[in-house]
């Protein structure tokens, strides 16, 4: 009785955000883009890229920890593959829907067959991501009617990892190969995707797991033990991911470069602050310390941390390369650009967490997320 | 002396073959450029005294003068013609920095053909200044139409495309709306429609007018392809009050501000010009004079004369 109080809350919560997005993007299809949004040339990419490519990570970031099933062989973490697949589907929708709203000019997607440009990283990444999605519908669609090991099943399941990588990487080289814009540009973009998708696979199915289990009480010893195994990863891939934020920051800093301006702005700013000490040092300390690591609550809090740095760190990396203008003399480079969003765009952004959590509570009720063959072990 | 010979020979080029383009400003006491599409011997309605680029001065009737900020444009040339480019051109424009004031005649002149708002310069004017040590200077900046363009590359569905002639157009009917060719363009030349026209219009749309814009779209210079069919200059050197504004085709080596005709090649010689953030391997199709020599001294304050 109680939970189902409980659900009705959570449902009820989520039809009010829900709601207020649908509200929302009526009026952006009727008034434009310009009446809602904060509209500057001069950062063309805001918030609502920021929460795509947010989204997009966590997509193939959950679709990398199925392969360790799937790709890797590894049987004991079956029980949290189908979960992930499914959130990863919903969560690749999400991202989606919410570049739609961001495009100008939607309907002209037409164009992507009758005009494509292969010389674009876009239109590279439109193909894997369509692909992606397609493999990801199919093992899920096999899985859910209990087929894990057919050809066809491990073909779409492996080849979902594949594209992944192929399409998170040629996300990442959206701007890596912005050479007009420094701090964008360079072949490491394309790997702190790969990266930041990992560490937002990790995070989104501790964080959507746990509170699950906690909130339904069904956590079993052998779940607990992969959210062991998943919280040592997730210590790694947290370590990783401070060494790339440092050696960014100090290369940033080193450069002479007048672009580079913006990553002193940006250590000065709190996000940076929030992304760095909230989002990855303090649930790294709290990974790498062994009796914490151990509790399952720690677990969750760590998990949220890393989640509320992921959301910040995107905002943050995509500024980088815009709050300076791109004209180098210093007459026009003295100030950096404020980019702050209107209530529509956040409206829009909850909106887009609130449908990926809807979508994830339906398939919980009636897909049977936490189903596999049997609770094998390794 | 060369360049002097050049001026004699070429006055009247390839770009005003079929129009004559006049400096009616002080004439007309309105400070605008005008056009006299066609001089005919007509006697009825109100003339005008105005005066030529030779020094002549002319009386005309009122009916025959079109003011620059009510140009017509051609009829408009779509689809796969659009994407073709005038043959056997290959378009420039040359910026003489002494001769910059920051007048803003062009930016006005701009706006007010491709209908843009008034936060929309397809043209800016930067004050630009190297170190607190250098002397500041104005620094006019369109589109660069360039050959090895960024926002063509990354275009994912061909709405930016490069023509025979030179130019880098944009067709707002394919254009997604991802901006993806804003943040690729290393010099900040394009803006994007957030809100509808400024004015409705019933023109067809045509990459050639950039006109009627369609919102949700990115926009930019097109060098005004329209005018160029037309034999005219684009909106924005003909606005120019001082001339500082040149555009030309490199093929033909010869360039012109409406005053005076130049080589190309020559100018660039004797006046060591330069392409802006040539590093960028862009291959720009836009030239800088360095503002020696300058006309005016530089002054913070906007002028607009």
């Amino acid at each position: 009785m109680e939970s189902k109080k409980l659900y009705n809350l959570w449902i009820a919560a989520l039809g009010i955000v829900l709601l207020a997005g649908f509200i929302t993007i009526i009026m952006l299809f009727v008034k434009g883009h310009g009446e809602l949004f904060s509209t500057i040339d001069k950062i063309p990419w805001t918030i609502l890229v920021a929460a795509y490519i947010f989204f997009i990570l966590t997509s193939v970031g959950l679709t990398f920890i199925t392969s360790l099933y799937t790709v890797f062989g590894y049987k004991k973490y079956q029980p949290i593959v189908k979960r992930a697949q499914f959130i990863s589907i919903v969560s690749l929708i999400t991202g989606l829907s919410i570049m739609v709203l961001e495009l100008g000019k939607p309907l002209h997607m037409i164009y992507y067959v009758i005009s494509p440009n292969p010389k674009s990283p876009i239109f590279w990444m439109g193909i894997f991501y369509s692909l992606y999605l397609a493999f990801l519908i199919v093992r899920f669609w096999k899985i859910h009617n209990g087929d894990w090991d057919s050809k066809l099943s491990r073909f779409a399941g492996v080849g979902a990892f594949f594209v992944a990588i192929a399409a998170e990487s040629t996300a990442g080289s959206i701007f890596g190969l912005i050479e007009a814009r420094p701090t964008f540009f360079g072949q490491f973009m394309p790997i702190y995707f790969l990266l930041d998708a990992f560490l937002s696979g990790i995070v989104t199915i501790l964080f959507i797991s746990l509170i699950y289990h906690k909130v339904t009480n069904t956590s079993t010893p052998v779940l607990e033990s992969i959210y062991d195994d998943l919280s040592k990863i997730f210590a790694f891939v947290l370590g990783v991911t401070i060494l790339f934020v440092l050696w960014r920051t100090i290369s940033g800093l080193y450069a002479n470069r007048p672009e580079f301006a913006v990553v002193e702005h940006m250590i000065d700013s709190w996000s940076f602050r929030a992304e760095l000490f909230i989002g990855l040092l303090l649930p790294f300390g709290l990974m790498v310390t062994k009796a914490i690591r151990k509790n399952m609550n720690a677990k969750l809090i760590a998990a949220i941390f890393a989640w509320i740095g992921l959301g910040i760190g995107r905002m943050e990396m995509l500024m980088s390369g815009q709050i300076l203008p791109v004209m180098p003399k210093v007459s026009i480079q003295k100030n950096m650009i404020l980019y702050n969003p209107t209530i529509w765009e956040w409206v829009i952004c909850f909106f887009s967490l609130a449908l990926l959590l809807f979508l994830y509570t339906m398939g919980e009720k009636y897909l049977k997320l936490g189903a596999s063959p049997k609770l094998a072990t390794e | 002396m060369a360049k002097d010979e050049n001026r004699k020979e070429s006055s009247r080029r390839n770009f005003l073959k079929s129009g004559l383009t006049i400096g009616a400003g002080a004439v007309l006491g309105t400070g605008l450029m005008a056009t006299v599409n066609q001089v005919k011997a007509e006697t009825s309605g109100k003339k005008l005294k105005v005066l030529t680029t030779d020094g002549k001065v002319l009386e005309v009737a009122e009916s025959l003068l079109t003011k620059e900020n009510e140009h017509k444009h051609c009829k408009p040339i779509t689809g796969k013609e659009a994407r073709k480019g005038i043959p056997y051109r290959k378009f420039t424009m040359v910026v003489d920095l002494g001769k910059c004031k920051n007048a803003r005649k062009c930016v006005e002149n701009c706006q007010k053909a491709h209908h843009l708002r008034p936060e929309q310069e397809w043209l800016k004017v930067y004050k630009m200044q190297e170190s607190e040590e250098t002397a500041p200077y104005w620094f006019p900046k369109a589109c660069f139409h360039c050959d090895n363009a960024p926002c063509v590359n990354v275009c994912p569905v061909s709405a930016s495309f490069k023509r025979s002639d030179g130019l880098v157009l944009i067709d707002e009917d394919v254009c997604i709306g991802c901006k993806y060719c804003m943040v690729a363009c290393p010099y900040d030349t394009r803006v994007f429609n957030y809100h509808k026209p400024k004015e409705e219009s019933d023109e067809k749309y045509s990459p050639e007018t950039s006109t009627p814009m369609r919102e949700g779209t990115v926009g930019k210079c097109d060098f005004c392809p329209d005018m160029i069919r037309q034999g005219e200059l684009p909106h924005c050197v003909s606005a120019c009050p001082n001339g500082a504004l040149y555009f030309g085709d490199i093929k033909e080596d010869a360039i012109t501000n409406g005053d005076e005709t130049v080589r190309l090649r020559e100018v660039l010689k004797d006046k060591a010009g330069y392409r802006y953030m040539e590093y960028f391997g862009t291959e720009p199709n836009t030239y800088y004079l360095p503002p020696y020599n300058r006309l005016f001294p530089f002054k913070e304050k906007e002028s607009n004369s």
